[in-house]
């Protein structure tokens, strides 16, 4: 370390204890021999295709991401971002671009832990050995095999709006959703978010009547993320979300928006980055998923959007996570790995269930 | 001509019309495959047609289907024969505004009035319903667009102006004799209306209602801004969750099956459309040269007139162009009042992706050159051999030609998806590029553009072509020199009308972009998608305001009397 460095990390050490800065901006990505390597064949590369939802900020987080690696990695690297479809709707279509060898859409797809056992299974992603280009993904942030690198922890519950719910009306049980006067004006996800996962662990039996409720009482089937559609009354809540992310965009602007956890129906939802097969831009995709999963990527992500990893300390997911559970709150949590197991149930419930919200 | 001509032009001729015939074998081929996930394959199946049967939401898209189209052709028939007969049957004054007006609201997207009623009558959100549940003190809205009605209503608002250019060459051509003779016979203006103006006009209002079916059956942009996010699903929006599913593959085979239903309905509707309009004859409404149609004097009415018109042009385009910039200027949608201009910026523009809409738009115009200069290429090939040759092939050549009105476009776009996928070798730039988008904008332009330059080709007499001939020319110089000239004004005519629906299309769009190719419709699809309708509104005003130039450029041509709506002669 040279003199320099050792005075720069004193400062950031000491303004950590002090509090003054949040200690994420206290931790630095380590150059390793292998991670230097790899930002001279990314910048190489030039260029990086993405494409996702309205998540991590949609078109303004894909550029503050690009500018803040940049910056870390002293690239050029151009990121082109382009609005995308729902999750599952992204992996079923790379997982057919590469059955057919054809270049997939986006350079680097984004999923949840249920689009990951889709992928996983249909073996569109490459390994790659994160924890050699960068020390601080550890080995729960990946898949075995090293095909996902985790980026973000929510906690499922509803988006509602404030102006519509007063605050003794808001639920905190699943009974509560079902209150009268919100029949058909509730939203559902598209994708039947969080009750195939749920209905792995309490039963199809269990599950099953309450997502026929929830269709009963939706009035539309929307995305996570479309707080829009919440905020302008369009709908009361989304019932189940995927967590709270990308609120704080929405509440700033002046939105009725707010998110609670339902406390018997808690689970964690959790964001990967996997790299396709196929892809022309391997290691710019490498670089820019594993600076989202570093600190100060972290950063980027937690003030644009709200979201985090719990994996990483001192992000609000981190606070978020410890505090449920020092409340002693049961939340299930799954990895890609763990649901590839009974992959099988999971697409029975999940098709069941979207079969049930899509009736009216 | 030499030896070596000919065939060349044959050939080039043939081309667009193997990619006709080979995407709907594609669709047949696919729907007969027990798994298409894994490539094409010769294992005939009829699992899909099985599961299409067990589908509950396909009965139900059925059942939409069927209401939202019957309601399009209603409302649509409506303005479009009020609209015609006051225009070409009535003394009312302005008719060349009106004129321009309803041929211009063809080239208006569908999706920006589809948007445009959301935020007016959306149950929920609609400003027009939280006014009156605010007024009146209700608990519930009192109107709704989440509907298949609504939707409908919506649809037809759009195809009214096709109606409108598709039904009035007919009224202009009626013969004045026998609505004079029902004068004489002391029939009033509405009985001689309804007892000889229509009855006289059928076979082209029954031809027009059937060619709105044909398009509303497949229409994908109403369905999916209003009804997606509502639960109500139509042919269309069910083949994109089915191509789009939320787990699992892309389930083609299944969606090539329900396009077998579609493509047996149009071409069943289709049929009927030319049987009708081969009736027409016997209907001999066109009196010859000293015909000069009775205008029907509607004194001091007229302003009745307009103002059928203008609730018209008020519900189909300034409505829903107001709610796009109000919503534009929000950054969540709520209705106007004082508290909401709290809210009022231009972030919504600010926080415009210019990057993207630049790709979409640099996509959108290359698309809009290439397309239409294709398409007539080969339309033109087409007629030729067609009109001026003694080809056996020709007729053949002519009905596949025809194919693309009668099958619905979406049902091309998914056959050159599969296509793409699975039959174009990888180094192809296919897939994924503007050329997929370009093919296939190319076939489904060939029926209209043919339709006209055969007519356009018939029009022009023969011993021109003899005397060229005859003076040693070639058959393709003879093309060149001699046709060509004569066919600009179609041509020209023909070249700007596709370029600007080229422009504005969505449905087939939609299945088939990917980064690379995105268009400027489909990024204001995607915000619309994503939940952003507030940059959706904006973007759509940009785009809008990007058709301002062509749309001048139409209507000074038009002014010119160079140009009028190919659908008038097709």
């Amino acid at each position: 370390m040279t003199g320099l460095n050792r005075i720069i990390s004193g400062i950031v050490s000491v303004g950590a204890v002090l509090g003054l800065i949040n200690p994420i901006l206290a931790q630095q990505i380590q150059r390793t021999p292998a991670l230097e390597k790899l930002i001279k064949d990314a910048q190489a590369e030039k260029e990086l295709n993405l494409s996702w939802g309205p998540s991590l900020g949609a078109a303004t987080g894909a550029k503050l991401l690009q500018d803040a690696m940049n910056k870390e990695f002293g690239t050029s690297i151009k990121v082109t971002y382009t609005p995308g479809p729902a999750m599952p709707q992204l992996a079923s279509r790379i997982i057919q671009e590469i059955e057919a060898g054809k270049k997939p859409t986006s350079d680097l797809v984004l999923g949840a832990e249920t689009t990951f056992t889709q992928l996983l299974r249909g073996k569109a992603l490459q390994p790659i050995a994160w924890s050699d280009y960068f020390k601080n993904i550890t080995p729960e942030m990946q898949t075995k095999d090293g095909t996902a690198v985790h980026i973000v922890t929510l906690v499922t519950g509803i988006h509602y709006n404030t102006e519509l719910i007063k605050p003794n009306e808001v639920p905190h049980k699943l009974a509560d959703v079902f209150n009268p006067k919100w029949k058909g004006k509730i939203a559902g996800t598209i994708y039947a978010a969080g009750f195939d996962r749920l209905a792995l662990r309490r039963g199809l039996d269990v599950m099953r009547p309450i997502v026929q409720k929830t269709g009963e009482w939706s009035g539309g089937l929307i995305r996570c993320g479309e707080n829009e559609r919440i905020a302008s009354g369009e709908f009361v809540m989304l019932f189940m979300d995927c967590g709270k992310t990308d609120d704080r965009l929405m509440v700033e602007k002046g939105g009725p928006l707010n998110q609670v956890v339902i406390e018997d129906a808690a689970l964690t939802t959790n964001w990967y980055w996997g790299v396709p097969k196929g892809i022309d831009k391997i290691n710019a995709a490498i670089l820019f998923a594993g600076f989202v999963a570093s600190p100060p990527g972290q950063k980027v992500i937690d003030e644009t959007a709200g979201a985090s990893s719990h994996f990483v300390p001192g992000t609000s997911a981190f606070k978020r996570v410890k505090e449920l559970q020092d409340r002693g709150a049961e939340i299930l949590t799954q990895t890609p790995d763990e649901l590839l197991e009974r992959e099988a149930d999971l697409e029975k419930f999940r098709n069941e269930f979207q079969l049930l919200l899509r009736q009216k | 001509m030499t030896q070596f001509g000919r065939p060349l032009l044959y050939s080039l001729a043939a081309l667009p019309l193997l990619f006709v015939v080979g995407l709907l074998v594609i669709i047949i081929w696919i729907s007969l495959l027990g798994d298409v996930s894994k490539g094409l394959t010769f294992a005939v199946s009829l699992r899909q047609f099985q599961s299409i049967l067990a589908d509950p939401l396909i009965w139900t898209a059925l059942k939409n289907t069927i209401g939202f189209s019957a309601i399009s052709v209603v409302v649509s028939m409506f303005f479009g024969i009020s609209a015609a007969w006051l225009v070409e049957r009535t003394d009312l004054p302005g008719k060349r505004t009106v004129y321009f007006l309803m041929t211009i609201g063809l080239l208006i997207p569908t999706f920006f009035m589809a948007m445009g009623w959301v935020f007016f009558l959306h149950p929920r959100i609609g400003m027009l319903n939280k006014w009156l549940m605010a007024w009146f003190e209700l608990d519930d809205s009192p109107f709704s667009i989440s509907n298949v009605v609504g939707m409908g209503w919506v649809e037809g608002l759009g195809l009214g102006s096709l109606a409108f250019v598709m039904i009035s060459p007919i009224f202009r051509a009626l013969n004045p004799a026998l609505e004079e003779a029902a004068v004489v016979h002391g029939l009033g203006r509405w009985r001689t209306l309804w007892h000889i103006v229509l009855p006289l006009s059928w076979p082209t209002l029954l031809a027009t209602a059937i060619y709105i079916t044909v398009i509303a059956i497949a229409t994908f942009e109403v369905p999916a801004i209003i009804g997606l996010g509502s639960k109500i699903f139509t042919f269309s929006t069910l083949v994109y969750i089915k191509v789009s599913p939320d787990g699992g593959s892309p389930n083609y085979g299944v969606v090539a099956a329900m396009s077998i239903f579609l493509l047996i309905a149009s071409g069943f509707l289709s049929l009927w459309y030319f049987r009708v309009i081969n009736l027409s004859h016997k209907y001999g409404v066109i009196q010859g040269k000293g015909y000069k149609p009775r205008l029907m004097r509607l004194g001091r009415k007229w302003w009745l007139g307009w103002l059928l018109l203008g609730t018209y042009f008020l519900l189909s385009k300034i409505l829903p162009l107001l709610m796009m910039c109000w919503a534009a200027l929000l950054p969540f949608f709520r209705p106007f009042s004082i508290q909401a201009l709290n809210f009022v910026s231009l972030k919504n523009f600010h926080d415009i992706n210019w990057g993207l809409v630049t790709r979409g738009l640099s996509n959108t115009f290359i698309l809009m050159l290439a397309a239409p200069s294709l398409a007539l290429l080969f339309g033109i090939l087409i007629s030729w051999i067609v009109v001026r040759t003694k080809s056996k092939w020709r007729l053949i050549l002519d009905w596949i030609a025809f194919l693309p009105h009668a099958v619905p476009h979406l049902i091309f776009a998914l056959a050159a998806v599969v296509m793409g996928l699975f039959l174009v070798p990888k180094w192809m730039p296919f897939y994924g590029t503007i050329f997929i988008l370009l093919m296939v904008y190319v076939l489904a332009r060939l029926s209209l553009v043919t339709r006209v330059l055969n007519g356009a080709l018939l029009q022009i007499h023969r011993e021109l072509e003899e005397a060229a001939f005859v003076s040693g020319l070639s058959q393709f110089n003879t093309l060149r020199l001699i046709l060509l000239p004569l066919l600009i004004p179609a041509i020209l005519n023909l070249w700007i009308w596709n370029a600007l629906l080229t422009y504005r299309e969505l449905t087939m769009a939609a299945f088939m972009v990917t980064s690379d190719n995105i268009t400027l419709p489909v990024v204001v699809w995607g915000l619309w998608l994503t939940g952003l309708g507030g940059q959706a509104a904006a973007v759509s005003l940009f785009f809008i305001a990007s058709l301002a130039p062509l749309i001048i450029a139409y209507w000074a041509l038009q002014s010119r009397g160079g140009v009028k709506s190919p659908l008038l002669n097709s």
